[in-house]
């Protein structure tokens, strides 16, 4: 598999090592860490996995390791910032990740995390309608919505 | 509105709204001050009546005849109180703008000015924003919005400061003049410390520092014109979030909170 970001109605900013996406299409930001931001950018259709963990594990500092790009591309493709889905292998889940990168000695800056909102219509930003505001949970690689 | 317009309009004040153009009008000269206190905070007067929305004021004339309010020809409030009927009007009017303002971004959000930065309290209706703006002020702070963050190009935050309204135990909202709380700040802020939180009774506050991404996040959900004005909104967020601490977190009554939050931006 080549994974190859979506460029379309996306707008894309930066934010300390952190990349904003807002999805116009389904009114929708995403906040993708360090470690999501770098499997997205080099998510060119030309770089194998086994290779973009070779670029992760370069910029990261930490050892190569596809299954922490694998659970960036699920997580990447959860939120539609992937064109082309992961071929329907065995998910990779948040706690297996977790494990793999705490078993390649690497800090948890190496988990790709990505967090979401659904951007409010103006009432909705008004009202007191549902939110996430103040909820003292982690939203740790949870889509908010 | 073609009736409306058809009628005399003794009064019309017209300013410019953070890049919006709002025309008020009134039927009765005696209203003038009346309008000019519904116009948002930062409005400034202008002199043609070619405006994006006209709310209109018809007073009644008895005690028996009703004051009606219109925001271009959709009634919006009516009734004996003129009083209520202006709030209606206030409420409605900020609200437009919000959604319409071109030079500014309005986040729902509380604000307050500490040594020099914004605290940003960003949360919608029932979060508690007034009640912990009110507290902030009391012990010190500079009251700068209990509704909304107006946000310029450069990340700054502009003073919106209206009345807070702080609802009793009864759910009532009484409307509260800053200046009888504490100072009210004048100058733009660069922002410092976001507090994502909510009124929880008998929470204990145990933040988690949010990243500036979350931040973006965080603001971008309360942002009223977040979908007419992504681009920007985006941009602007992030340029905020750059700058600034965040913390997240439902919080208890407001004393132990105050504390901590004047003095992570020490």
């Amino acid at each position: 598999m080549y994974p190859k970001a979506r460029q379309s109605h996306l707008l894309v900013d930066h934010v300390g090592d952190e990349t904003i996406v807002y999805d116009e299409d389904r009114q929708e930001a995403h906040s993708l860490n360090r470690a999501a931001s770098i499997v997205w950018q080099n998510s060119n259709g030309e770089h194998s996995v086994s290779q973009l963990s070779t670029v992760l594990a370069k910029e990261l500092g930490v050892d190569a390791n596809e299954s922490i790009v694998e659970y960036a591309l699920e997580e990447l493709t959860r939120v539609h910032l992937i064109e082309n889905a992961p071929d329907g292998g065995e998910p990779v889940t948040r706690r297996s990740a977790l494990r793999r990168v705490a078993l390649a000695g690497a800090a948890a800056v190496a988990l790709p995390i990505v967090l979401s909102v659904v951007a409010p219509t103006p009432a909705m930003a008004a009202s007191g309608g549902s939110n996430s505001q103040g909820q003292d949970n982690n939203h740790q690689g949870q889509n908010q919505q | 509105m073609a009736n409306l317009d058809a009628r005399g309009w003794p009064v019309h004040v017209s300013a410019n709204c953070y890049g919006m153009l709002v025309g008020v009008r009134a039927s009765e000269s005696s209203a003038i001050p009346a309008l000019r206190r519904v116009l948002p905070p930062g409005a400034e007067p202008i002199g043609t009546t070619s405006v994006d929305i006209t709310y209109s004021i018809l007073l009644g004339r008895s005690d028996e005849e009703m004051h009606i309010a219109f925001e271009n020809d959709h009634c919006i409030a009516q009734g004996a109180d003129l009083d209520t009927v202006l709030a209606g009007v206030e409420s409605a009017l900020h609200f437009s703008v919000a959604v319409g303002a071109r030079t500014h971004l309005f986040v729902h959000a509380g604000v307050v000015g500490w040594k020099g930065g914004a605290i940003l309290l960003p949360g919608r209706t029932h979060a508690g924003k007034s009640a912990l703006v009110a507290a902030l002020v009391r012990a010190g702070a500079m009251y700068y919005s209990d509704e909304f963050a107006v946000v310029d190009d450069a990340g700054l935050v502009h003073p919106f400061a209206r009345s807070l309204g702080i609802r009793d135990e009864s759910g009532r909202t009484k409307r509260v003049e800053a200046a009888t709380l504490g100072k009210v700040g004048r100058a733009p802020l660069p922002v410092r410390l976001i507090v994502a939180t909510r009124h929880v009774p008998g929470t204990d506050w145990q933040p988690h520092p949010m990243s500036p991404g979350e931040i973006v996040l965080a603001l971008l959900e309360n942002t009223v014109a977040a979908r007419a004005r992504a681009g920007d909104a985006v941009r602007i967020l992030s340029r905020t979030a750059a700058t600034a601490a965040g913390l997240r977190g439902e919080r208890g009554d407001t004393g132990p909170v105050v504390a901590r939050i004047l003095g992570t931006t020490d």
